[in-house]
C-alpha cells in the first residue's frame, strides 16, 4: 500500500466515513421531504386554477429574468424609433413599443427583471427568517425573553411602513438589490413573528415536543426538527406576500425617485411616462404607461394567486372542506358525528 | 383592567421608541446634520433671514435656533430633544420651509390627508362588504368565481398604478377631474358651494385610488367570514326557528362577519396614510404625504422624522381606540383579550 | 345508567300516532353518483312517548331529525311523506307545506334541539334576544311568551334573570344545553327532537339533563325524540328504541325488548361493544369493518359485509323491517340465529 493512499484508507475507517453513510440516509430523508413538501404541494397547486395560473405567471418572470435577458438585447436610446406602438416594428426590441427616447419597452422591462427578482428573494428570505427566529425563540423560551421580544415586535409593527422606508432609503441610499430587499422588509417581519409565536405557544406542550425536551435534546434541535415543520405553511404563505410587498414598495420608491438607480427599472419607466404629461394626454402612447403597469401588476397578481393556492394546499381545514365539497354532502349529513366519531366512514373513506 | 393597562403601557413604549428612533435618524443623516444645514445656509442665506455672505457667528446663531442645535455631548442633545418632544416641540423644518415649526406644517397638511384617507377607507369598506356578501351569497356560482378573481386582482395591483391609470383616463383624456391640486384656486376657501364642490372634485381620484388599497381584501375576507358562518349551527337554528331571511342575514350573518374586520380597519387607515405619500405625489395633492415626500427629496430630516412620529402616533392612537371599543361591540372580546 | 330509571314501561294500549313517516328517502346528487342518505324509512311515532334513535356516526340519525321537520338542507331531496297529526284538526303532510306554513309547523309544533348546542346561539347576541326574536317571528305575544320562557327555564333549574342577559360564551355547557331546550319549548310544541343532547357534557351533567328532560316531558306533555350515538345513555331513558344502520332502521321496538332480546346482528354487536360495569374489559368488543358509503350501499342487506352470520341470501336480497314479535321489528332474515349465535354479554343484573 503506497503512502499516498493511506490517508484515504484511513478515512475509510474514520468517523468521517460513517458520516458519509449518514449522508446517504440524509439524502433519503431529503427525498422524502422533497416529495412531501415540494412535489405533493406542487401537484395540489396545479390542481387549483389559481395555483396553476399563479405558478405560470411567476415562472414566466423567472424565465424572463434568467433566459430572457440573454435573448433580449439591452435597451438603448434610439432617436429614430421614439414612441413606437407595440408591434409597429417587426423587431424584438420594439415588440411592446418604445418610450420617449426610443428605448424598446420590452428590453427595458426584461432587463429590470433580474434586479427585481433579487430584491424579492432577498427581502422574502430576510424578512421571513427574522420573523421565524424571533417568533420561535419568543414562543418557545417564554418568560422575559418573550416579553422583551414581543415588545420590540409590537413597536416595530406600529411604525407605518412607507414613511419609515422613505427615511431609511434616504439615509442609506442603497443600490445593491439584495440590500434594497432587506431594507424594504425591515418592518415586515414583525407580523410573521407574532404569527409564529402564536403557533409555537400551543406546540410547546405538545407531547412529542415535550418528550424530546425531557430526553435532553437541545432547544435548537427541538425547534428545528419538531416545531419548524409545523410552521412551514405559514412561512410559505408569508414568503409570497413579503415578496409581493417588496415589489409594491420598491416600485413605489423608484417611481417617486427616492431610490438611487443606474439602470432601467419598472418604477422608473412608469415615472418617466407619468412625467410626460403630453404622453398622458392622449391614448396614442398609452403603451408607455400600460406596459410597465401591467408588468408590475401581473407579477403581484401571480404572487397573490400563488399565496391563495398555497393556503388551500396547507390549510387542512380548507382542504378537508374542499374535499368534502367534492364529495358533496358528506359534511352536511352528520357534521358533528364526523368530528366526534373520529373514524366515521363518511369523513375518511374517500 | 390589567389588559387596558398593558395596552396603554405598550403604547407609551412604542411612542417613546419611535421618538428616540427619530433622534437617531436625524443624527444619521448623511454627512452630519450640522454640516448639511451649514451648507444649506451658506448656499441660500436669504431663506434663513441672513444677508448674503453671512459671518460664522450669524450662521451658528441660525443653526442653534433651526435645529435645537445644542452644543455639547450627544446625551445632552438627546435630553434636550426629548424635553422638546414631551412639550410637543419637534423642532423646525430646515429646508422645505425653513424656520417653520414641523408640527405646525404637519397639522396644516394633515386634515387633507385624513379627509381623503378616511373617505377611501369608508368607501373601500362599504364596497368590500357589499361585494363580499354577494360573493358569499352566490358561493360557487360563476359570479362568485369571477368576483373572487377580480378581487384578488384588485388587491394585488399596486394602488399607485391604479392611481396613474385613473389620472390618465379621467383627468388627461376624459378631463372629468383636475390633474392635481386640492381645490379650485379661483374660489374662496370657506363654507361655500364652489369651494366645497372643488374640494370634492379634486379629492375624487385620490379617494378612488385609496379605495383600491383595501376593498379587494375586505371583500375576500368578508366572503370567507360569511361562508364560515353559514356552516355554523346558530344560523341553521335560526332558520329552523322561523326567523326571516332578513333578520338572519343582517343580525346573524353580516354583523358577525364584519366584526372580525373591525380591528383591521385601523391597519387600513395606517396603510392609507402611508400610501398617501405616493398618491398625493401622483395627484399633486398637498397633504401630509406630499409634505413627507418633499421633506425626503430635499433631505429635510427633522421634518421627515417628525412626520414619521406623527403617523406612528395616529396609528398607535387608532389601535388603542379600536382595542378599547371592540369589547363594546363584540361581547366575546372581553373574555378572550382580557384573559 | 340502568335502563329502568326513567322508562315508563309499556306504552299505553290506545296508541295515538303523532308523526307518521312513510317511505322517507333523502338523496343528494353528487359528481360520482346519487347518495342515498336516508333509505325508505317507515315509522310511526306515538303521542307522548319517548323514542330513542341510536346508530353509529353517519348512519343517518341527524338526517332523520331534519327530515321530521322537512328541513333537509339543499341540495338534498326528500321523497315520501311525513304526516303530522295535531291534537285537534286534520292531519298535515309536512312535505306538502309551503313557506309560511312550514315556518309555523317548525318550532310551533315540532322543535329541534340540534346537536351543535354549544354554538346554537348567536355569539354576539344575549340569550334573551333569541327568545324574543323567535316569539316575534311567530307573531306570538311577547310578554306572555317571555313569562313562559322564564317558567320553562325555572323548571330546567336555570335562573332566568341571570341567564337571559348572558351571552352564549358566558354559559356552561349544561346551561347552554338547557337554555336551548327552553328555546325549543318556547312555542309549546307537540314534539321535541333532541339531537345528541348529552354529547358534549360530562357524565354527571348527562344524568341530570336526562332527568330534567324526563320531568319536562311529563309536565309539558310532549313527545320526545332523542337521537344519540350513546346507547347506554339513551336506553335508560326512552320507551322505544330504534337502531339505525346505513341510513335505515334495522331494529325497532320497546327499549327492554331491544336491549335484552335484540334480534339484529348489528344491534347485538352494538350492545356487545358497549362497556358496562359488570363486564370484563376483554369482553368489550369493537365492530369490525366500517359502515357503508352512501353512494355504494352494498346490494342485499347493507350490514352483510360486516355480519358474522351473513350468507349468500343476505348479499343478494335486502331484508325488510318486519314485525318479529309484538311491537318489535327487525330487518334480518335470521333473527333466531343472531340471538343464539351472537352473545351480547349484557349482564342480567343490569336489567331491572
Amino acid at each position: 500500500m503506497g503512502t499516498g493512499e493511506s490517508p484515504a484508507e484511513k478515512d475509510d475507517e474514520s468517523p468521517f466515513r460513517s458520516q458519509s453513510d449518514y449522508d446517504a440516509t440524509a439524502m433519503d430523508i431529503y427525498e422524502v421531504v422533497f416529495g412531501r413538501w415540494v412535489v405533493a404541494p406542487l401537484r395540489v397547486l396545479w390542481s387549483d386554477y389559481r395555483g396553476r395560473f399563479g405558478l405560470l405567471l411567476v415562472t414566466f418572470y423567472v424565465l424572463v429574468g434568467t433566459v430572457g435577458v440573454v435573448v433580449i438585447p439591452e435597451p438603448s436610446v434610439d432617436p429614430i424609433n421614439r414612441l413606437l406602438s407595440p408591434l409597429e416594428q417587426p423587431d424584438l426590441r420594439y415588440l411592446l413599443g418604445s418610450d420617449g427616447v426610443g428605448r424598446g419597452l420590452l428590453p427595458l422591462m426584461a432587463h429590470a427583471t433580474p434586479k427585481m427578482l433579487k430584491m424579492m428573494l432577498a427581502g422574502a428570505i430576510f424578512g421571513n427568517t427574522l420573523g421565524v427566529v424571533v417568533g420561535l425563540v419568543s414562543g418557545y423560551t417564554g418568560g422575559n425573553t418573550d416579553k422583551i421580544l414581543m415588545t420590540v415586535t409590537d413597536v416595530v409593527a406600529s411604525i407605518p411602513a412607507l414613511p419609515l422606508l422613505l427615511i431609511l432609503a434616504a439615509i442609506i441610499e442603497p443600490r445593491n438589490p439584495y440590500l434594497i430587499g432587506v431594507i424594504l422588509t425591515v418592518q415586515a417581519w414583525a407580523g410573521l413573528a407574532r404569527g409564529i409565536r402564536a403557533q409555537v405557544l400551543p406546540l410547546r406542550n405538545v407531547e412529542y415536543v415535550e418528550a424530546s425536551r425531557t430526553m435532553g435534546q437541545s432547544t435548537s434541535t427541538v425547534l428545528m426538527k419538531q416545531v419548524l415543520p409545523d410552521l412551514l405553511p405559514l412561512v410559505t404563505l408569508r414568503f409570497m406576500s413579503t415578496a409581493r410587498s417588496v415589489i409594491f414598495a420598491s416600485v413605489g420608491l423608484y417611481f417617486l425617485g427616492l431610490l438611487p438607480y443606474t439602470s432601467a427599472n419598472w418604477g422608473v419607466v412608469l415615472n418617466s411616462a407619468y412625467e410626460n404629461s403630453n404622453i398622458l394626454a392622449s391614448f396614442e402612447n398609452a403603451h408607455w404607461l400600460l406596459v410597465p403597469a401591467l408588468t408590475i401588476a401581473m407579477l403581484t397578481f401571480g404572487l397573490t394567486l400563488l399565496a391563495q393556492a398555497f393556503d388551500q394546499v396547507f390549510n387542512p381545514r380548507v382542504r378537508a372542506r374542499h374535499e368534502a365539497r367534492k364529495a358533496d354532502v358528506e359534511e352536511d349529513i352528520d357534521e358533528t358525528d364526523i368530528e366526534e366519531g373520529g373514524v366515521s366512514q363518511l369523513g375518511f373513506q374517500q | 383592567m390589567g389588559y387596558l393597562r398593558n395596552r396603554l403601557l405598550q403604547a407609551v413604549i412604542t411612542l417613546y421608541s419611535i421618538i428616540t428612533l427619530g433622534f437617531v435618524f436625524i443624527r444619521m443623516m448623511p454627512g452630519s446634520p450640522s454640516a448639511y444645514l451649514r451648507a444649506e445656509i451658506q448656499q441660500n442665506p436669504g431663506a434663513y433671514g441672513l444677508p448674503p455672505n453671512p459671518t460664522l457667528e450669524q450662521i451658528n446663531d441660525v443653526m442653534q435656533t433651526q435645529m435645537n442645535y445644542t452644543p455639547g455631548p450627544i446625551w445632552e442633545k438627546y435630553i434636550s430633544y426629548m424635553q422638546g418632544a414631551v412639550q410637543g416641540d419637534f423642532g423646525t423644518s430646515v429646508i422645505v420651509d425653513p424656520g417653520a415649526s414641523n408640527v405646525q406644517l404637519i397639522l396644516e397638511a394633515a386634515p387633507w390627508t385624513i379627509f381623503i384617507s378616511s373617505a377611501g377607507l369608508v368607501y373601500g369598506l362599504v364596497a368590500g362588504i357589499v361585494l363580499g356578501s354577494l360573493m358569499a351569497y352566490y358561493e360557487g356560482s360563476k359570479m362568485d368565481v369571477g368576483l373572487t378573481v377580480s378581487m384578488l386582482a384588485a388587491s394585488s395591483v399596486p394602488y399607485y398604478i391604479v392611481a396613474i391609470l385613473l389620472l390618465f383616463l379621467f383627468s388627461y383624456n376624459l378631463e372629468w377631474f383636475p390633474t392635481g391640486g386640492r381645490f379650485n384656486t379661483n374660489t374662496t376657501p370657506g363654507f361655500n358651494y364652489p369651494f366645497i364642490a372643488g374640494v370634492f372634485n379634486h379629492a375624487a381620484l385620490p379617494i378612488l385610488s385609496g379605495i383600491t388599497i383595501g376593498f379587494g381584501g375586505n371583500a375576500l375576507s368578508l366572503r370567507a367570514n360569511s361562508i364560515r358562518l353559514l356552516g355554523e349551527e346558530h344560523i341553521r337554528n335560526a332558520e329552523l326557528r322561523g326567523l326571516s331571511t332578513y333578520t338572519i342575514s343582517t343580525r346573524y350573518l353580516a354583523r358577525n362577519a364584519i366584526l372580525p374586520m373591525y380591528t383591521g380597519i385601523v391597519l387600513g387607515l395606517a396603510g392609507l396614510i402611508g400610501g398617501s405619500i405616493i398618491l398625493e405625489e401622483i395627484f399633486v395633492y398637498r397633504g401630509m404625504g406630499k409634505l413627507m415626500y418633499d421633506a425626503t427629496v430635499q433631505r429635510d430630516f427633522p421634518l421627515m422624522t417628525t412626520s414619521l412620529i406623527f403617523t406612528t402616533v395616529i396609528f398607535v392612537a387608532g389601535t388603542l381606540i379600536a382595542d378599547f371599543t371592540y369589547s363594546l361591540i363584540d361581547p366575546r372580546a372581553e373574555q378572550s383579550s382580557m384573559g | 345508567m340502568s335502563e329502568s330509571e326513567f322508562a315508563t314501561g309499556r306504552p299505553q294500549e290506545n296508541r295515538d300516532t303523532v308523526l307518521e313517516v312513510r317511505d322517507a328517502t333523502v338523496t343528494y346528487e353528487m359528481g360520482r353518483g346519487q347518495a342515498r342518505v336516508l333509505n325508505e324509512i317507515n315509522l310511526d311515532i306515538y303521542r307522548g312517548e319517548t323514542l330513542g334513535i341510536v346508530g353509529e356516526s353517519g348512519s343517518g340519525k341527524s338526517m332523520f331529525a331534519s327530515t321530521l321537520m322537512d328541513a333537509v338542507e339543499e341540495p338534498g331531496r326528500l321523497q315520501g311523506s311525513i304526516t303530522y297529526y295535531p291534537d285537534e284538526g286534520d292531519p298535515i303532510d309536512i312535505t306538502e307545506l309551503e313557506g309560511g306554513d312550514t315556518k309555523r309547523l317548525r318550532w310551533e309544533e315540532i322543535a329541534l334541539v340540534s346537536q351543535g348546542a354549544m354554538s346554537s346561539f348567536n355569539p354576539t347576541k344575549p340569550i334573551r334576544t333569541h327568545f324574543e326574536e323567535t316569539l316575534s317571528a311567530h307573531n306570538a305575544d311577547k310578554d306572555e311568551g317571555m313569562e313562559r320562557a322564564r317558567s320553562i327555564m325555572r323548571d330546567l333549574n336555570l335562573d332566568p334573570d341571570a341567564i337571559l342577559d348572558e351571552y352564549q360564551h358566558e354559559l356552561s355547557g349544561g346551561q347552554r344545553q338547557r337554555a336551548l331546550v327552553a328555546l325549543g319549548l318556547l312555542l309549546e310544541p307537540d314534539v321535541l327532537i333532541l339531537d345528541e343532547p348529552t354529547a358534549a357534557l360530562d357524565l354527571l351533567m348527562q344524568r341530570s339533563i336526562l332527568r330534567l328532560l324526563y320531568t319536562i316531558k311529563e309536565e309539558y306533555d310532549i313527545t320526545l325524540i332523542v337521537i344519540s350515538h350513546d346507547l347506554p345513555v339513551v336506553s335508560g331513558f326512552v320507551d322505544r328504541l330504534g337502531v339505525m344502520y346505513a341510513f335505515e332502521f334495522v331494529e325497532l321496538g320497546e327499549t327492554r325488548d331491544v336491549m335484552h332480546e335484540g334480534a339484529h346482528p348489528y344491534t347485538r354487536a352494538l350492545l356487545r361493544s358497549t362497556p358496562n360495569l359488570a363486564m370484563a374489559v376483554d369482553d368489550i368488543a369493537t365492530i369490525e369493518g366500517s359502515s357503508p358509503d352512501p353512494i355504494n350501499i352494498p346490494s342485499g342487506c347493507s350490514y352483510s359485509p360486516r355480519c358474522p352470520i351473513a350468507d349468500d341470501r343476505c348479499t343478494i336480497e335486502d331484508p325488510e323491517l318486519i314485525e318479529l314479535e309484538d311491537d318489535h321489528d327487525v330487518a334480518c332474515f335470521y333473527p333466531d340465529r343472531a340471538r343464539k349465535e351472537l352473545p351480547v354479554s349484557l349482564s342480567e343484573d343490569d336489567s331491572e
